[in-house]
């Protein structure tokens, strides 16, 4: 089992003085977390599925727009 | 029969958005890769803007029939395309993957692909009355049949 070793202390003091420089910019507590997706990297399928999305609503759009004039 | 050609290209439209998502193995991602996989979308767009006229004044009557006979030479032309970007779809996502489509995913592919190209040459009420309905019956067997789960 590997022992559990403590962060070195310039890097506790370099957190503390993050979190004070935090509560000094931004005082209000955060009452509602944005997102809940932190430090994921879109993939390159996800990323160019986007266009290919765009292109085939934009047809779907004619379509049901269509439709709609028909009725 | 405007009516069923729309019923026909809308489950086509969701359908190339399903199957899109056997693309998500491929690596690496070329950029002629990514111009090719987006022929298809651009077919079916192309095919809906050409289906429908050009959004007219709210009192304006349109006449559904006529607007389908003028153009189902440009209509057909391009949805046949598809076909043949269908194909090469295939083949890029591997040999072993194209084989294994089988020999229906061929004869389907040619009777459809005779089937636009006569659509696009002939002004045949029977004929477009008779293939817009085979069409749809294709179109919702293959969709529930070879496409039922994402994968």
């Amino acid at each position: 089992m590997r022992k559990h070793v403590p962060p070195p202390l310039a890097h506790c003091a370099e957190t503390r003085r993050r979190d004070a420089l935090l509560r000094v910019l931004f005082p209000l507590p955060i009452l509602r977390q944005t997102s809940y997706i932190k430090h994921v990297l879109m993939d390159a399928f996800s990323y160019l599925s986007v266009l290919v999305s765009i292109i085939l609503a934009l047809g779907m759009t004619r379509v049901l727009a269509g439709v709609g004039e028909m009725l | 029969m405007h009516a069923v050609w729309i019923a026909n290209l809308f489950p086509y439209l969701v359908v190339a958005w399903w199957i899109f998502y056997r693309w998500r193995n491929q690596q690496p991602w070329t950029f002629f890769l990514f111009i090719f996989v987006l022929f298809s979308p651009t077919i079916l767009y192309l095919a809906s803007s050409i289906l429908f006229p050009p959004e007219s004044a709210p009192d304006e009557f349109v006449d559904y029939k006529t607007h389908y006979y003028s153009n189902h030479r440009a209509f057909f032309i391009v949805f046949g395309l598809f076909t043949p970007v269908d194909v090469v779809d295939s083949l890029l996502k591997g040999l072993p993957h194209f084989l294994a489509l089988g020999t229906s995913y061929f004869i389907s592919g040619a009777l459809f692909f005779a089937g636009l190209v006569t659509a696009a040459i002939t002004r045949n009420e029977r004929y477009h009355q008779c293939y817009a309905i085979t069409f749809l019956v294709r179109t919702t067997a293959i969709s529930f049949t070879l496409f039922r789960t994402l994968s």
